[in-house]
């Protein structure tokens, strides 16, 4: 085990050092933060002003739309100018106007004209035609339509004889404050669903990729030690499954390392930005638990390819679908964070490659029941032991083998042989 | 007690019979020379002493255990093919290496200064292993296998690749090794090194041992009745000549084996009518023809050997 140690040493301290370690520390906060910044600059700068053209037999609905645009606060940027611009445009021969407004659209100086029809009020379905170059820019219209419906609403009510407050009494909207209830019956307002889906993600994209970098990191490191032929002298010195075991506890330590960093900075970042209660400090605590546990599942598997490999080529290659396969449980994430409660999911989190990434998930969104946690982790630690026993009996083989690599059944056999 | 007693080993990797049941000692506080043909199974037998395979059949016993985790701490290995951690700092790397021998802390730092000293190598050691030239590297890498002062040192190829000044420097190194009475065993395919530096030799081909001995006797039993000449003229009608039953010529420089029953001097006597003599002497067989011969009369003997089965482990 003394030598082990000292072969773990040497994997933490240079994996510390490494420049591919510095620059993750630094990349993936600089990444996240200019991410995240990206999406804040981008809204608060001023989308460019667009210009609708509403398009009437005569000024009926356009002056009421457009008093109530001028009041809604949301079409307002910062400085103070309009989101959106109406004019009104007399429909005249409804054809010749609508390709004059065609050329407008092509020479840029209007965004979009909708056709309202003069029946709009008596309409069964009521419904209008909208006209732009882009559709994507029907965002803009996130403020005129409800003002056009409410105002069509008025319109209905006043032919009914009922008062503008009568109608906004009749068709008030409910909004919905969701309230999280947490096991114990603690409430938790006021989150919404997509900050609980991001921020899970976010964690378990940070798992993900801390597994499957340090997992590369050990299968590059055997393979380096077969090619510069480094392995001869170790092995004069230790056995291989001390090498091997060394290696893994020297590289877990650099990814603890690394997420304990990432942790550090993303709760003081959060801090910083009163965003807290996104991340509850217990989900760091299973975020370093699942790392440990998903780690020595993958990094096991890594280090039995890695021996059977002659070149770093070769090594990818071997590699590809095992990170595939990890990558399914990331597929998963969608469907397990929208039915946290589905026996599919509870399924597929008891799965020992998939529980760390999909346990971290349900664990950020709605809690899953703690002999599902302890059951999802003695099944890993029960496939770590297995996977670790029929690594080091690949690894002892695989890492004195040159030439041709050994095909996967090969070392399948050997990992069955004592 | 011998450094290494090898009896009855046999190894075979799928399929081919990289060593075969064989037989050999390597004498305390001596230099021993291992010699053998590309593929001869030089490194699979060193492997073996090593613990790095086990053998298939026969028993190995170095410094008299035959558990090698016992042993490891004082034997000194230099692999054929050097490699080393290329981003590491050389000191880093030799520390490392130390502590693999256990050495640790004062003793461990002081030791790493000494051995960078001993190759000249004293102002490298912040350096990375990547920044040194290929022989620098290779220094560096006796210096880890001398680190811990072994007992025994086994060095497969120490110096291929060297220019002559650092064979010279790591030659020095290895005999005084040997004057403190370490044992040395290495793999070598420079004959004239091994007559310089052994007192023992071994030769093996195909996995099985052709040779084994001290290098004077071997020499001597081999030379009885070997010539070498100066020349001018053309050697090959030396090697025409009827006494003759092998030769190397090497165009002003020609060695042979006479036959049994030709006198040298009757052959000189010949010799003088085909080409103008320089020098003569009698003299024990170099290392080299010994080499050729033993090799080269057993690959008369055998079939032409089988490709090594794929998948294999390069012995």
């Amino acid at each position: 085990m003394g030598s082990a140690m000292h072969v773990a040493r040497r994997e933490y301290v240079e994996g510390v050092r490494s420049k591919a370690f510095i620059i993750g520390i630094i990349l993936a906060p600089v990444i996240i933060g200019v991410s995240v910044s990206v999406q804040f600059v981008l809204a608060a700068k001023a989308p460019k002003p667009r210009v609708l053209a509403m398009v009437e037999e005569s000024q009926f609905f356009y002056p009421v739309v457009a008093q109530k645009l001028e009041k809604e606060k949301d079409n307002y940027l910062a400085d103070g100018t309009r989101k959106l611009t109406l004019r009104f445009e007399p429909a005249g021969i409804l054809e010749e106007t609508k390709r004059r407004l065609k050329e407008e659209l092509d020479r840029g100086t209007l965004d979009f004209f909708v056709l309202v029809p003069k029946d709009l009020v008596k309409r069964e379905e009521p419904r209008i035609e909208v006209f732009t170059r882009n559709a994507a820019n029907v965002t803009v219209l996130t403020d005129f339509r409800p003002a056009l419906i409410e105002a069509m609403r008025e319109e209905r009510g006043r032919l009914a004889s009922l008062s503008p407050e009568q109608v906004k009494h009749v068709t008030a909207r409910i909004d919905f404050d969701n309230t999280e209830v947490k096991r114990g019956g603690r409430e938790e307002r006021g989150k919404k669903f997509e900050q609980a889906y991001f921020s899970a993600f976010g964690l378990v994209m940070l798992l993900f990729m801390t597994i499957i970098g340090t997992g590369q990191l050990i299968m590059s490191g055997v393979v380096e030690e077969k090619g510069n032929r480094v392995i001869e002298i170790l092995l004069s010195s230790l056995t291989p499954r001390e090498l091997m075991f060394g290696k893994i506890i020297g590289i877990g330590g650099v990814g603890l390392t690394m997420l304990a960093i990432w942790s550090a900075i993303g709760l003081l970042g959060l801090r910083i930005s009163k965003l807290s209660q996104l991340v509850a400090p217990a989900s760091i605590v299973y975020l370093l638990v699942f790392f440990l546990l998903g780690f020595l599942f993958f990094a096991s598997l890594m280090a039995a390819l890695g021996s059977l490999c002659n070149t770093e080529k070769e090594a990818q290659q071997l590699v590809q679908p095992v990170t595939l396969t990890m990558a399914l449980p990331m597929m998963a994430l969608f469907y397990v964070s929208q039915n946290p409660d589905a026996i599919l999911t509870k399924v597929l989190s008891l799965i020992p490659p998939f529980t760390p990434f999909l346990m971290m998930t349900r664990m950020a969104l709605l809690p899953p029941e703690p002999w599902e946690i302890a059951a999802g982790i003695g099944l890993l630690a029960v496939s770590i032991v297995f996977a670790l026993r029929a690594a080091a009996r690949i690894f002892r083989l695989g890492i004195l083998m040159y030439g041709k690599r050994p095909s996967l059944y090969e070392a399948w056999k050997w990992a069955r042989t004592p | 007690m011998n450094a290494i007693e090898v009896e009855n080993v046999s190894k075979a990797f799928s399929g081919h019979q990289a060593v075969r049941d064989l037989s050999f000692e390597v004498r305390p506080g001596l230099v021993h020379g291992f010699l053998g043909p590309n593929g001869a199974g030089k490194t699979t037998t060193i492997r073996m002493i090593l613990r790095i395979f086990h053998p298939d059949t026969g028993s190995i016993r170095v410094l008299g255990e035959t558990d090698g985790r016992q042993v490891r701490n004082r034997i000194g290995y230099l692999p054929e093919e050097r490699g080393a951690y290329r981003k590491m700092r050389v000191r880093d790397l030799l520390r490392f290496f130390g502590g693999l021998k256990d050495l640790r802390g004062g003793e461990l730092n002081r030791r790493v200064d000494q051995g960078l000293e001993l190759v000249r190598l004293q102002d490298w050691g912040k350096k990375k292993v990547e920044e040194l030239s290929k022989g620098m590297q290779q220094k560096v890498q006796f210096v880890a296998t001398i680190l811990h002062d072994p007992e025994l040192l086994v060095l497969d190829e120490p110096f291929s690749g060297l220019d002559p000044v650092n064979v010279e420097l790591l030659r020095d190194l290895v005999l005084e090794k040997k004057r403190a009475g370490r044992t040395i065993l290495f793999s070598t395919h420079q004959m004239e090194q091994v007559e310089r530096m052994c007192d023992r030799v071994l030769l093996i081909h195909r996995g099985r041992k052709l040779l084994d001995g001290d290098v004077g006797e071997v020499r001597r039993a081999h030379g009885r009745n070997t010539v070498t000449l100066e020349y001018e003229g053309d050697g090959r009608r030396l090697a025409a000549l009827a006494q003759v039953e092998s030769a190397r010529d090497e165009g002003s420089r020609f060695e042979a084996q006479l036959r049994p029953e030709v006198d040298p001097p009757d052959f000189l006597a010949e010799a003088v009518n085909h080409v103008r003599v320089k020098r003569f002497e009698t003299a024990e067989a170099s290392m080299q023809s010994i080499f050729l011969k033993l090799v080269g009369e057993e690959r008369a003997a055998e079939p032409v050997p089988q490709p090594v089965v794929e998948g294999g482990v390069r012995g």
